[in-house]
C-alpha cells in the first residue's frame, strides 16, 4: 500500500520538492530581499513557532467554513429539488446562477461586509455565495439525468414524484452532488479567509492582514501554507466520505 | 370478453412511423407474444400498455375501461433488468409494495413468501451486483410480480442471458406461469420463446409498422 502510495505520488512530490529548491535558491541568493520573500526554512520556523496561533485563529474560520458549507448544502440540495421538479423554475433560476459565478467574490465582499457588518454573518454568507452554486448544479444535474429507463419503471409502478426522488433519483444523483461538494470545498476556506480580509476580530484572515502589516512575510507565507493545508484536508474529508457513500451506494464516482 | 383491447394505435417519433393502426386483444389468463426484428416498435407497443409513453392516435382498454396514457395498470418488465444496486434483494422486491403504500415489515412479509417459487431463497440480503445473471432476472420477475396486477408485459425477459441459463429460465418460467395465472404479453425476438410461452403469436412488421400474421399455438 505505501509501495503504491510512493509510486502514484513520487512525481508529485519531486516536483515540489523542484519548487521549493528554487524558492530556497532565489530567496537565499539575495535578489529579492528576504523580508519580502522569506526562505523555506524561515518560513517552516515561522509556521512551528506561530503554530498555536494560526490553530487559534483558524477556528473561527473554520467554523464559518462549516457554518457556510452546511447552509450552502442546504440551499443547495432546496434549489436542484424546486429546478428538477419544476422546469419553470429551472429556466428561470439556472441561467442566474451561472451568471453570478462570474461576478468575484473579491468584488462583492466588501458589499456584503458593509450590508451584514463585522461579525460571522457575512463571512458565512460569502462562504455560501462560493460553495452555492457548484452542489446546486451539479446536483441539479445529476437528478435530471437519471436513466430514463429507471424513470420509466418508477412511473410504470406508479411512483410519485418524492417517491422517486427518494428511491431512485438523490441515490443516482449521490456522484454528481460529491462531486460539486468538492469543488465548493476547495474554496470554502479560503472564501472565509478571504471574508475575513475585509474585517473582523478573529480568524486566519484577520491574522494574515496584521501580520502583512507588520511585514512579518515568513508569517504571512507560513498562514498560506497553514491554509493550504486546511483546504487540502477538506478535500480529502470529502472525498473520504464520497468513497464511504458511493461504496455503500454501490455506485461508481 | 378480452382483457386487453388495443384499438387502431399510432405513434411515430419525429415523423418516423413505429406503430400504424395497431389492434389486438389479449384474453385474460392468455398468454401472447409479439415477435418482430429490433426496431419494430415492439417495447413501444409494451410501453404504451403501461401507460409511461402516448399514442398519436387510439386506444388501450382494460376489463373494457380505457386506460391510454394512465400507468400503473400493468406491471411493466423492461428489457434491462433495472435492479436498484444501491438495495438488497429484499429491498428491490418490496419496492412496488412500499410505493402502493404498505408498511416495510408488512411488505417484506409479503415478499418472502415468494422467494421459493422463484428460486431466490437465501438471497434476501444480496446486493444485486452478488447476483448472477439468472438469479438478477428472477429478482427482476419476483419485483414485476410484487407490482400485483393481473396482467405483465415483459419486454424481452430472457434477452440478456447466455443460452444454458435462458434454457432453466425457461423452464423455471413455464412453472411461474403455470402456478401463478396471469394475462401476459411478451415482447420477445426469439421465435423459440414465442412457441414455448405463448398462446398466440403476433408479429409485427417493421416495414408497415403493423401487425403482420398473427399465429395460433394448438398445443399450449
Amino acid at each position: 500500500m505505501i509501495k503504491k502510495f510512493v509510486k502514484l505520488n513520487l512525481p508529485a512530490m519531486i516536483f515540489v520538492l523542484i519548487l521549493v529548491f528554487i524558492w530556497g535558491a532565489v530567496s537565499e541568493s539575495g535578489a529579492i530581499p528576504q523580508f519580502i520573500l522569506p526562505s523555506p526554512s524561515t518560513t517552516f520556523t515561522a509556521l512551528v513557532r506561530n503554530l498555536p496561533v494560526l490553530l487559534q485563529h483558524s477556528a473561527t474560520t473554520l467554523l464559518e467554513t462549516a457554518l457556510g458549507l452546511l447552509f450552502s448544502v442546504i440551499f443547495a440540495v432546496i434549489f436542484a429539488i424546486l429546478m428538477d421538479r419544476f422546469v419553470t423554475i429551472k429556466r428561470a433560476i439556472y441561467p442566474v446562477l451561472i451568471v453570478t459565478q462570474t461576478v468575484p467574490t473579491i468584488a462583492v465582499a466588501p458589499f456584503i461586509v458593509l450590508l451584514f457588518g463585522y461579525d460571522m454573518l457575512p463571512k458565512v454568507i460569502l462562504v455560501v455565495i462560493c460553495c452555492f452554486f457548484p452542489i446546486a448544479i451539479s446536483l441539479c444535474d445529476g437528478l435530471s439525468n437519471v436513466e430514463s429507463e429507471y424513470l420509466n419503471l418508477m412511473r410504470a409502478m406508479n411512483a410519485t414524484y418524492m417517491q422517486t426522488l427518494v428511491h431512485l433519483k438523490i441515490p443516482f444523483a449521490a456522484p454528481s452532488f460529491f462531486s460539486g461538494l468538492k469543488v465548493s470545498v476547495t474554496y470554502a476556506f479560503i472564501s472565509a479567509v478571504v471574508a475575513e480580509w475585509l474585517g473582523g476580530t478573529r480568524g486566519l484572515g484577520v491574522y494574515m492582514t496584521r501580520v502583512k502589516a507588520a511585514y512579518a512575510f515568513d508569517r504571512l507565507f507560513a498562514s498560506i501554507f497553514f491554509i493550504s493545508a486546511v483546504s487540502f484536508a477538506f478535500v480529502k474529508v470529502i472525498e473520504f466520505a464520497q468513497k464511504m457513500v458511493l461504496n455503500r451506494l454501490h455506485l461508481d464516482a | 370478453m378480452s382483457k386487453i383491447e388495443i384499438k387502431n394505435i399510432t405513434k411515430s417519433y419525429g415523423g418516423r412511423c413505429v406503430l400504424d393502426n395497431v389492434s389486438l386483444s389479449v384474453n385474460a389468463n392468455e398468454t401472447i407474444a409479439i415477435l418482430g426484428q429490433s426496431g419494430c416498435g415492439k417495447t413501444t407497443l409494451l410501453k404504451l400498455i403501461a401507460g409511461i409513453e402516448s399514442p398519436d392516435s387510439g386506444q388501450i382498454f382494460i376489463d373494457s375501461i380505457d386506460v391510454t396514457n394512465i400507468p400503473g395498470k400493468v406491471a411493466y418488465m423492461s428489457q434491462d433488468s433495472l435492479l436498484f444496486p444501491y438495495k438488497t434483494v429484499l429491498e428491490n422486491v418490496t419496492l412496488p409494495l412500499i410505493l402502493s403504500g404498505q408498511k416495510r415489515a408488512e411488505a417484506e412479509l409479503h415478499a418472502k413468501k415468494y422467494f421459493t417459487d422463484f428460486f431466490i431463497s437465501g438471497t434476501e440480503n444480496k446486493y444485486p451486483h452478488e447476483l448472477s445473471g439468472g438469479m438478477r432476472q428472477r429478482v427482476t420477475f419476483l419485483r414485476t410480480y410484487m407490482q400485483n396486477k393481473d396482467i405483465l408485459v415483459l419486454d424481452e425477459p430472457f434477452s440478456a442471458l447466455d443460452n444454458i441459463t435462458k434454457t432453466a429460465m425457461h423452464k423455471w418460467y413455464l412453472n411461474v406461469i403455470n402456478r401463478f395465472k396471469k394475462t401476459t404479453l411478451l415482447v420477445t425476438h426469439d421465435v423459440e420463446e414465442a412457441l414455448i410461452f405463448a398462446s398466440a403469436v403476433h408479429i409485427l412488421s417493421s416495414t408497415d409498422c403493423s401487425i403482420k400474421k398473427v399465429l395460433t399455438i394448438r398445443n399450449n
